[in-house]
């Protein structure tokens, strides 16, 4: 058994390695992450870091104004983003807007890219809107990861088409979740490939760990809360049917994740309601990046 | 040289990642040292009920934290509206006032509740930056944190801003515990008011409880009482039962010893007649008739609560009946008599012997009264009654006998009992004394009321329906030569020595006196006697022939064969209506036996007319 699970720890460990090796996280992440932590920094600096990058700052900009964060009034500069969203929130907004970026360029075929950020950013989008209502500090983090939830099938996708594909076939044929699929072929599920890749790419860990427990949520140790956040909302988006990610089927519901959120069943509709609210305008923002 | 400015550059980068990671460094100590002293702050909060000393606490920790230039912390009020409630320094409270004024114009306040986390805006004068902090558990908000730092745009770092919303989130849930804990104790408060009611209640419903188990025990005693009431009154008609048929007994002794007796009063009166008044043996005889007259009237009282007596209601004077009775009861006795009978007394409409029985018993009541002795006043007055009189009455004209005893009186709670029958006090008393003079004067339409006071005596008052002006017809004491009559006499009565003695009387008297045993025989001789042109002047029937035709019956068969018949009733039963009432049967008189020869005489006398 050592040896089988030594090799699974290998293959994921290569599969990590060889996306490290074709996509690497944008510099301009690092340097954000560096200014936001320094005691000396100002909204100036977080700015100018920012401005460097156009792309970037005209998504914030649309993202800042959007239904998501419902200001009163216009927010035309970053450094008024920075201070009225907040510095950390800002972070966690542009690492979402800089992985997606990364992942440019994956063949067609076997998933359709927009539909699969379509189930990422919804996923952000209930996710968000369920730690909202949790009264949450840092409610971007979470967004973030439930955008990059589905990270890990982007590297399969990547590394391993044809396998991914035999996978996908398999699942539909023989009527079982995806994610238990891969877990039978390699001993591991997309989850913790994607919770592998942002942990090397030094994501803080309130975002790598729900990534990596999504499908998983008992073993999240750290982050127990944000991970239920991340597994419920998909479970949601799959079952609302919005966009693909590839799982034919709604994955279970894990008992433990809904008694921790401790949500009135009654207040469920009223989130998903408040998210799909500010989920079109969301996608046309972020939905640009997808090719 | 290029490359030496390449290596100068890199050295100067180096230097300036050196001196920010110090500078970091130093900043996650004081961080550290920062949250360790968290657990003061907890201790303070938790030491801390107030709301205040929670708002005060939580600002000591965040000056720690960082160098606010001032912070302060608004209350969620009821309402919620918001209100500054505490400031550090004291003397920033205006100032702030005002920034938070501005930020609720401005919309940042709402957008700063809404939102979980640290929110800096640059104040309104521009020469500063607020920051505030919402301080809001899961499911309310309990307050809001404004702070304000120096120069524009000022931010603060991640770590220090996160270790802020973690001091807040604290201090929220502190308050969240103290408002949870006042609400507490106000419902324990409560709740101890309610069950101190309760008991109240609960005391009250006691006492009530207690109260009505106290009536029921009044009532049970009342109950006990009406059983024993009950069953006192079942014993005495028992009594009243024993003494029913004790009476019917009596009643039936009574009337043969009766018929004994008018043999023995008719022999002696009878007797007397045949010898001089002057004889020796004449006054021996009066005696001896007088005896018989009082055992008669002892079978009388018999007969009287044998069958209830109708009184035979005649005119007499009441004086000699008080006379009699007076000497008849107390002679031989310790007690003196003293009567008070005015000349003038109305006479009344009354059965002689019934009065005379009724009189009797008050004065023997009053010679029992007073066993050693005393004096018995009996006393005489006319009254004449007008409406709703004090004797409830019919107006008109009444005599008025008392009997005044000086005995023993009569005790309050007995008063109203002493007239029914068989109430009695003594051991020897039948209960029916007084019952008898009560249904004697009622019967008579009269009343008899009492008065006494204990130790002092008793006065009983008769009041009797009078006949003022009337006198009764005075029968003339007829010597017995004058008593002579003539004529036929058909005796009829079952008793055979009966029967002898007046036939023997009568005979004597001058009449022819046949005679026989029962209805039927007196009618077929009557039939006989006119058929052969010889009928009787008169008829004397007895009202009860046991086991044949009696007098009621016979007269009616006799009126229908001569309707001028005279015909006269005889009976021991005086009280019978038929005796009381003699003319509505067709009799034409009525002799109570025991008779003398002498009211035999005078009967006939009266009815045959001397010319026959």
């Amino acid at each position: 058994m050592a040896t089988i699970d030594t090799l699974h720890q290998d293959m994921m460990e290569w599969l990590i390695n060889e996306t490290d090796t074709v996509y690497s996280l944008p510099l301009i992440y690092e340097r954000l992450t560096e200014v936001i932590n320094h005691p000396r920094s100002s909204i100036a600096d977080i700015t100018m870091i920012i401005s460097e990058d156009q792309g970037l700052t005209a998504r914030l900009l649309k993202l800042a104004n959007s239904p998501m964060f419902g200001f009163f009034s216009k927010i035309d500069t970053i450094d008024k983003a920075a201070t009225i969203i907040g510095t950390q929130q800002l972070q966690a907004l542009a690492l979402a807007v800089s992985v997606m970026e990364v992942f440019t360029g994956i063949p067609e075929g076997l998933v359709n890219m927009k539909s699969f950020w379509q189930h990422s950013i919804a996923c952000g989008i209930i996710a968000r809107t369920l730690a909202i209502y949790h009264r949450e500090i840092n409610v971007e983090r979470v967004f973030a990861a439930g955008i990059l939830h589905d990270v890990g099938r982007l590297v399969m996708l990547t590394t391993i088409p044809d396998i991914v594909k035999e996978l996908i076939v398999e699942s539909r044929d023989e009527e079982s979740l995806l994610f238990r699929t891969e877990e039978n072929r390699f001993g591991f599920t997309h989850a913790t490939v994607g919770g592998g890749l942002l942990a090397n790419w030094k994501i803080p860990e309130s975002i790598a760990e729900p990534v990596g427990c999504h499908h998983s949520p008992a073993a999240a140790k750290k982050f127990p809360l944000e991970t239920s956040f991340i597994h419920m909302a998909d479970i949601i988006c799959k079952a609302l049917g919005i966009g693909c990610n590839g799982e034919p089927f709604v994955p279970p519901l894990e008992p433990s994740t809904w008694e921790r959120m401790d949500i009135p069943a009654g207040s469920l509709v009223e989130i998903v309601r408040h998210a799909e609210q500010q989920l079109e305008e969301t996608l046309a923002i972020l939905g640009e990046s997808a090719p | 040289m290029n490359a030496a400015k390449v290596a100068i550059d890199r050295v100067t980068y180096l230097e300036e990642r050196v001196s920010y990671l110090e500078e970091a460094n130093c900043n996650y100590v004081a961080l550290l040292d920062m949250l360790t002293s968290c657990s003061d702050f907890q201790a303070d909060l938790n030491r801390d009920k107030s709301v205040e000393g929670i708002y005060r606490a939580t600002l000591a920790q965040l000056g720690r934290l960082f160098p606010f230039q001032g912070m302060g912390i608004l209350e969620n009020k009821d309402d919620n509206s918001f209100a500054l409630a505490v400031c550090e320094p004291s003397s920033c409270w205006n100032s702030l006032s005002i920034d938070i004024d501005a930020a609720i114009m401005d919309g940042t306040f709402a957008w700063a509740l809404n939102r979980n986390q640290a929110i800096s805006v640059p104040s309104a004068n521009g020469n500063h930056t607020l920051l505030f902090h919402v301080i809001a558990t899961q499911t309310s908000i309990r307050g809001m944190f404004i702070s304000r730092l120096a120069g524009k745009n000022r931010s603060i770092d991640a770590p220090t801003l996160n270790t802020l919303s973690s001091i807040l989130l604290t201090s929220a849930y502190s308050l969240e515990n103290c408002n949870l804990y006042t609400i507490l104790r106000e419902h324990s408060q409560n709740l101890e008011e309610k069950v101190q009611e309760r008991t109240n209640e609960l005391l009250t419903a006691r006492y009530m409880a207690e109260a009505a188990a106290r009536e029921l025990k009044i009532s049970n005693e009342q109950l006990c009482n009406e059983i024993a009431e009950r069953k006192r009154a079942e014993n005495e008609l028992i009594k009243a039962q024993k003494l029913e048929s004790l009476g019917v007994f009596a009643g039936g002794i009574a009337h043969d010893f009766n018929n004994i007796l008018t043999s023995i009063l008719a022999n002696l009166s009878f007797a007397r007649m045949q010898i001089p008044h002057s004889h020796m043996i004449a006054r021996r005889l009066e005696e001896c008739e007088k005896a018989t007259v009082r055992a008669s009237e002892l079978t009388q009282q018999l007969l009287t609560f044998a069958r209830g007596g109708e009184p035979v209601k005649k005119l007499i004077d009441p004086v000699p009946i008080v006379k009699e009775a007076a000497s008849f009861v107390l002679r031989g006795s310790s007690v003196r008599s003293r009567l008070d009978l005015p000349d003038g007394l109305w006479c009344v409409e009354a059965d002689g012997g019934q009065l005379s029985q009724a009189l009797h018993n008050l004065l023997i009541n009053a010679a029992q009264a007073m066993p050693d002795g005393g004096e018995v006043t009996v006393r005489g007055e006319n009254e004449t009654l007008e409406t709703d009189n004090s004797q409830r009455l019919p107006a008109g004209a009444y005599l008025k006998i008392s009997v005044e005893d000086s005995g023993c009186g009569i005790p309050e709670e007995n008063l109203s009992r002493i007239f029914d029958p068989y109430f009695t006090t003594k051991s020897q008393g039948s209960g029916l004394g007084l019952a008898s003079v009560y249904s004697i004067v009622k019967r008579h339409g009269g009343t008899v009321g009492i008065s006494s006071r204990i130790g002092e005596g008793s006065i009983f008052d008769i009041h009797l329906p009078a006949s003022p002006g009337n006198q009764p017809t005075g029968v003339a004491v007829k010597e017995a030569a004058e008593l002579r009559g003539a004529g036929r006499i058909l005796i009829m009565d079952d008793e055979d020595f009966i029967r002898e003695i007046a036939t023997e009387i009568l005979q004597y008297m001058g009449y022819e006196v046949e005679s026989c045993a029962d209805g039927r025989e007196a009618l077929e001789r009557f039939q006989k006697a006119r058929e052969l042109n010889n009928p009787f002047s008169c008829v004397i029937l007895d009202l009860t022939v046991p086991g044949g035709m009696g007098g009621k019956e016979a007269a009616a068969h006799l009126l229908k064969i001569d309707p001028d018949a005279v015909l006269i009733v005889s009976s021991g039963y005086s009280n019978d209506p038929i005796i009381a009432n003699y003319k509505n049967y067709g009799f034409n008189g009525a002799i109570r036996k025991p008779f003398d020869a002498d009211t035999l005489a005078r009967e006939l006398a009266k009815l045959i007319p001397k010319s026959n």
